[in-house]
């Protein structure tokens, strides 16, 4: 029997430093097992990283299938990521996975993605454009919509750049306060969404990032006409086991790494109140 | 003899009585519960007549008001109440004066003498509130069923000493002379030789199984954040990741004899000065430990060779933040 | 046949026999627990909450301290991990009073449905549970109120029901089949009837706390917002003790234990829905921060989101909760306020 306790151990092949070293920086590492990802994964599923001496956390996967590698976007919060800030390029490193449901990215073939994205949360949101842009014959029409704080703290920078460019995507960026330089919008996520107004015809959006973030997207999104079941989120909680044994990421009956963490608003509506982001 | 039904109905004119001329906004006092003869802290407020009716004291009131203050410190800051204690909860709330943790000008206190406590599983459940519950010196009746003090469960109030507090207002008398403070648990174990002593205090930290209930009972354990956490209660989303890194782990959460001692140690060490020896963590304790024996190593330190008395007046310095020209340990000492 | 009637030396013999561990209860309230059997010791001959150890038998088969894997690290960044062995001796849990022995029902669905949590299932499947009709119901038992009775045999491999200086044994599932084989051998059966009349004897007494099983979990999903969970754990001091003891509660936690800088292990140890920090994430968001919120988990898991899940109640009514909770909350009484029935 499989001892799901037991990491694989793999490679770090890369790393890109995101925003710069401080309190909350951001490094994308990109993980290899034999010039292989170690496992295959769905948009939206998490693994365990361990940091051996300090603990494990929950990460989302930050690229979209591909067989060839993983890679998790890890922003310096606790023990463990303080840990793994220290990683080089070569090292070893250690996961199990992949855990949680996925974003149903194949029922969503012909319609529009919209994703809408706060700070660090653009991160499990990045499989699932990653794969639109992958096969966007597959898709309506893909809108990011990702804000940081300022435009140091904006991660995947070149990457949505190029989707710009090549236009591949209709990227709208924002930061909070103006910035010298900055030629994009300034002000919250949500302010930004609202002024492009989307429209809710033929497509579903999805959203990630702080609780406040996703509250007030959640309401930008009503306002705007989409329905609860066009609407998708993936939730943060306290995870240690991952595979639905430990007991602390439920929702009601729902463990967050088992059928979540990806749920539709109108899914999270039926769970008990707890599921909805605090106010 | 004491009678503790009439006792229970002078407290409730006291309880009501400070609510209706509203003295205090809440009283935190013990009513009766499903388990009989069992009680539980309670908070009442005016108009809850229903909760009013089943304000009681007993012998059976063996939990802490001031456990219960300590646990909702934060939802009843600012407001005025009255608390009913027994001499050990006043002692442990004179230590929270003492330290600042309370202030005594939010507070009315109502004392209840007390003779001693009695576990209510030794007792059988009374069927029906008119059973009586009475104590006389020798011990605790309830309906027919009677038990000397001794064979009641509380070891510690055999040794309480404590009596003639100051609260602002008195139920009940005395009943029975208060006992000696002398431990004989520590004579016999000061006497083992070292080698089994450390055999003894090895199984008796073997058997924890770290479920903080001896900590979370106490009434004057109230650090906000605990040593031996591992730094996760006082996290505030501004906590800078260097720093929850870095939170010391004294005991980690491996259950072996060296990490539970760390924690039961480190606890006794932090009550130094603050034990009032109510005896709740030891009767708390689901697997039965005798912490007392433990702790009173240090409460022994404390009244023996410091000569200070826990929790007696809330104007005394609290012990360790305090400084005696007696202090034996400064004799000699060559500065 | 699927029962037959051996004398109790009988029983001792063939256990004796086997070589297996054999655990018992033993002294009842705080000190007790579940220990081995002294060679040559005697089975305990009945059972009920006057022999119910406050420590349940969980532990057994979900220590509270197990080694989930080793590891050792390289100076050059290499990682060693060993497996850990997640074994046990062979085992025989006897006389389990029935609230005890229907945890093993809970445990195994919520540990071993589809993922199965390997430190449990490696020693679950070594383990045997022969049961034993409940003779004196305490103050604090509610098994009839969730689905058991002093005579079920929920969660049995075998089950023994004391007749005198006899016991009749009924067999319910194949895994101790090595020791049924043994005490069948020239034993006489025990028909339908018999077995009905001896199990007869071990009634259900009319117990301190009632509620409707069926109603429950509608109930308590309207009770969800209700103002009675604040009062309902205004004293609680959220010490782990009505879970750590509960013979069904089984959240853990997973921790690193260092040895030095290169080399340590991770561990399991039992964790608790009552502590703050259980659900606190590495960012200060904590969606059960309140003390109400805490306790309401508590009951409903046991309510309302195993039954959903699993199609029972997290609950065997064993009483320990409400009897050990230093600070009288009871899980009953809150559960008839909130399931609306008397
Ligand atoms: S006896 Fe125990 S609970 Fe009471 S004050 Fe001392 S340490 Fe605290
Ligand atoms: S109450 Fe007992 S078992 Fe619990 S932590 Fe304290 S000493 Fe250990
Ligand atoms: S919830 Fe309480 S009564 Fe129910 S099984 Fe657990 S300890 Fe026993
Ligand atoms: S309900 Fe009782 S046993 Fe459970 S955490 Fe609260 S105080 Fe402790
Ligand atoms: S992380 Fe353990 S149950 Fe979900």
């Amino acid at each position: 029997m499989k001892d799901e306790y037991i990491p694989v151990v793999t490679e770090v092949a890369d790393i890109r430093t995101e925003t710069p070293p401080g309190d909350r920086m951001i490094r994308t590492l990109r993980v290899q097992k034999e010039g292989k990802a170690p496992f295959a994964h769905l948009p939206g599923q998490c693994a365990m990283i361990s940091a051996f001496g300090r603990g494990e956390a929950m990460i989302s996967i930050a690229c979209p299938p591909n067989g060839e590698y993983l890679e998790f976007s890890i922003l310096l919060q606790g023990a463990v990521t303080t840990d793994l800030q220290y990683l080089e390029k070569g090292e070893k490193i250690a996961l199990r996975g992949p855990y949680g449901n996925s974003f149903p990215v194949d029922e969503w073939k012909g319609r529009r993605v919209i994703v809408v994205g706060g700070g660090i949360g653009i991160a499990p949101l990045r499989s699932v454009y990653g794969h639109v842009v992958r096969h966007p014959a597959d898709y309506a029409g893909l809108d990011i919509f990702y804000g940081a704080r300022d435009s140091q703290s904006i991660i995947y920078k070149q990457e949505l750049f190029d989707l710009l460019e090549k236009r591949k995507a209709n990227v709208h960026l924002s930061i909070d306060r103006p910035e010298p330089g900055w030629n994009h919008f300034v002000g919250f996520v949500a302010a930004n969404l609202t002024r492009a107004a989307p429209s809710p015809q033929n497509a579903v959006a999805i959203t990630c990032g702080p609780p406040i973030h996703i509250t007030v997207t959640l309401d930008v999104l009503k306002k705007l006409g989409f329905s609860e079941d066009q609407v998708y989120t993936t939730l943060e909680r306290k995870m240690k086991c991952g595979f639905g044994k430990c007991g602390r990421c439920n929702i009601g009956e729902v463990y967050t790494c088992v059928k979540g963490p990806v749920f539709s608003l109108a899914r999270l509506r039926r769970l008990l109140p707890e599921g909805l982001p605090d106010k | 003899m004491r009678d503790y039904r009439s006792e229970s109905a002078r407290l409730r004119e006291i309880v009501s009585g400070l609510l209706e001329r509203g003295e205090v906004e809440l009283v935190v006092a013990w009513t009766e519960g499903e388990d009989r003869p069992r009680t539980r802290e309670t908070l009442i407020g005016k108009g809850r007549e229903d909760l009013l009716r089943k304000v009681v004291w007993s012998p059976f009131c063996t939990t802490s008001t001031v456990t219960f203050l300590k646990k909702n410190k934060a939802a009843l800051a600012g407001k005025r109440l009255g608390v009913v204690v027994k001499d050990c909860d006043l002692q442990a709330l004179n230590v929270l004066l003492q330290e600042h943790f309370l202030k005594r000008e939010d507070l009315v206190i109502i004392g209840v003498r007390c003779d001693g406590l009695a576990e209510a599983d030794l007792f059988p459940r009374p069927e029906g509130a008119e059973v009586p519950i009475t104590s006389d010196g020798g011990g605790v009746t309830v309906g027919k069923q009677r038990r000397a003090w001794e064979d009641s469960g509380f070891t510690t109030c055999l040794t309480c000493s404590y009596e003639d507090m100051k609260p602002d207002h008195v139920v009940g008398e005395y009943g029975r002379k208060k006992g000696k403070p002398e431990w004989g648990h520590l004579a016999r174990l000061q006497a083992l030789e070292p080698g089994k002593r450390r055999e003894h205090y090895a199984a008796l930290f073997e058997s924890c199984i770290r479920c903080y209930a001896c900590r979370e009972v106490c009434p004057v354990c109230a650090c906000v954040e605990c040593a031996i956490d591992p730094g996760e209660r006082a996290i505030t989303p501004r906590t800078a990741p260097s720093v929850k890194a870095c939170a010391p782990v004294w005991a980690c959460r491996e259950r072996s004899v060296s990490e539970n001692a760390v924690y039961l140690l480190t606890r006794t060490m932090h009550m130094a000065g603050r034990c009032v020896r109510c005896g709740w963590c030891e009767r708390a304790c689901p697997v039965g430990l005798p912490l007392m024996e433990i702790l009173d190593l240090s409460n022994d330190a404390v009244r023996r060779v410091y000569r200070y008395e826990v929790g007696r007046d809330p104007a005394d310095p609290p012990f360790l933040a305090s400084y005696a020209e007696t202090d034996p340990d400064d004799k000699g000492a060559g500065h | 046949m699927s029962a037959i009637r051996v004398p109790a030396s009988r029983m001792e013999k063939a256990l004796a026999e086997t070589g297996w561990r054999v655990m018992v209860p033993s002294g009842a309230g705080r000190k007790g627990g579940y220990v081995e059997l002294r060679a040559g010791g005697r089975l305990p001959r009945e059972c009920g909450d006057h022999t119910k150890p406050s420590t349940p038998p969980k532990g057994l088969v979900f220590p509270n301290n197990e080694e989930l894997l080793s590891y050792v690290l390289g100076v050059k960044g290499e990682i060693e991990v060993g497996p850990a062995s997640h074994t046990m001796a062979r085992t025989v849990l006897y006389g389990t009073p029935p609230c005890d022995t229907a945890s093993f029902r809970a445990l195994d669905s919520a540990l071993l449905k589809d993922m199965a949590e390997p430190g449990y299932a490696g020693k679950r499947g070594l383990l045997g549970v022969i049961g034993m009709a409940c003779s004196r119901a305490g103050r604090w038992c509610f098994c009839t109120s969730v689905g058991l009775s002093p005579r079920s045999n929920i969660g049995a491999d075998l089950m023994v029901y004391p007749d005198g200086d006899d016991l009749l044994v009924e067999r319910v599932s194949d895994r101790l089949d090595g020791l049924w084989k043994r005490l069948e051998a020239g034993a006489a059966g025990a028909d339908e009837k018999a077995l009905r009349a001896v199990e007869g004897k071990f009634v259900p007494r009319v117990l301190n706390f009632v509620f409707e099983a069926e109603k429950l979990a509608d109930a308590l999903e309207k009770a969800f917002g209700s103002p009675y969970w604040k009062e309902f754990s205004e004293r609680c001091v959220s010490c782990g003790i009505c879970t750590f003891l509960c013979p069904t509660c089984h959240c853990f936690d997973i921790t690193d234990v260092a040895k030095d800088e290169l080399s340590g292990k991770r561990l399991r140890t039992w964790d608790t829905c009552q502590f703050p920090e259980f659900t606190g994430e590495t960012s200060a968001h904590n969606p059960r921060k309140e003390r109400w919120a805490r306790q309401r988990q508590r009951v409903l898991h046991k309510f309302l989101y195993h039954p959903r899940n699993h199609g029972h109640m997290m609950c065997t009514g064993c009483g320990r909760c409400i009897r050990y909770c230093p600070v009288d909350i009871n899980i009953a009484e809150g559960v008839m306020r909130l399931g609306g029935s008397k």
